[in-house]
């Protein structure tokens, strides 16, 4: 199906509102002018006539309604949606910039943690070997467990961090084809 | 700010254009546009309206294996535009008054 086809055909769906004559000198309208128009893409079409719910709604509302306003009404609507989506955008960072914030604090604390008691241990175990065997190859031990659990760790804070950056760039993604259609 | 275009003057606007010559829907919208800012979807409601009133009157035209629909303004859609334009001349002269009128050097143009 071409772009063409396929705009009309949803076109065509939500035309349903009008009388079955005027559905169907509309959409002869419009196919004419997106094949006069030369589009190609879905893309280029809605960049020029708005999504096919767009359009019908606005030829609804000028084919049942009196006074047609040739330039307010679409502005107005880009307008609004434009504004909230801003404030979508603001309302997200404020609340995840701490929260983000937060979970690297944790993730250095926990790295400093560990490795500040591996040093401890390791610290401990070089003294105590003089005199304790046993003692110095416990304290040793614990420092290896730690080295252990550090590796664990840097293993868990990358996989998470992977995960956040994944989870921010479909957000990303997704706050721009929002912006694309109001823009 | 965008001033609110009526009806009536979208109306005459289409007539006026359609006087010089036929068009098609998607060059009759580009004319309509060197004009007035106006959105794609505000061309069909107006074409149906002058056609409903019998002002306009289409015909199809083969182009490219596939029909073009032309429209073609009437003598009643002669009538109807002249109306408009006496309407329009009348209308932008009271305008101009107030307007001018406000100009303190008393400049009339």
């Amino acid at each position: 199906m071409s772009a063409r086809e396929q705009y009309i055909e949803e076109l065509k769906n939500y035309l349903t509102p009008l009388s079955s004559d005027d559905r169907q000198s509309a959409i002869e309208f419009y196919d004419e002018y997106i094949a006069d128009a030369g589009f190609t893409t879905i893309s280029a079409i809605v960049d020029k006539l708005g999504t096919p719910e767009q359009l019908s709604s606005e030829i609804i509302a000028k084919t049942t309604g009196t006074e047609p306003n040739s330039s307010l009404n679409p502005d107005n609507d880009k307008r609004l949606k434009k504004i909230l989506l801003i404030c979508l955008v603001v309302v997200l960072l404020i609340i995840f910039i701490p929260i983000i914030i937060e979970l690297i604090g944790l993730a250095i604390a926990a790295i400093a943690a560990t490795v500040g008691f591996g040093i401890a241990s390791f610290g401990m175990a070089i003294p105590i070997f003089a005199t304790d065997a046993w003692g110095g190859i416990f304290y040793l031990g614990g420092g290896i467990a730690l080295i252990g659990i550090l590796i664990i760790l840097i293993a868990i804070i990358a996989w998470a961090a992977k995960w956040c950056i994944r989870g921010c760039k479909n957000l990303i993604q997704y706050l721009k084809t929002k912006f694309k259609e109001v823009a | 700010m965008k001033i609110t275009i009526t009806a009536d003057l979208l109306d005459g606007l289409v007539l006026a254009i359609l006087e010089r010559q036929d068009y098609y829907g998607y060059a009759l919208t580009q004319e309509m546009q060197k004009a007035i800012t106006i959105s794609e979807s505000t061309m069909y409601p107006v074409l149906r309206r002058l056609n409903q009133g019998g002002y306009v009157t289409t015909y199809e035209q083969s182009y490219q294996g596939r029909n073009r629909r032309y429209y073609r303004i009437t003598s009643k859609g002669d009538q109807h535009l002249a109306r408009i334009r006496k309407l329009w001349n009348d209308y932008k002269t009271s305008l101009d008054n107030v307007f001018n009128s406000a100009d303190k050097e008393g400049d009339t143009k």
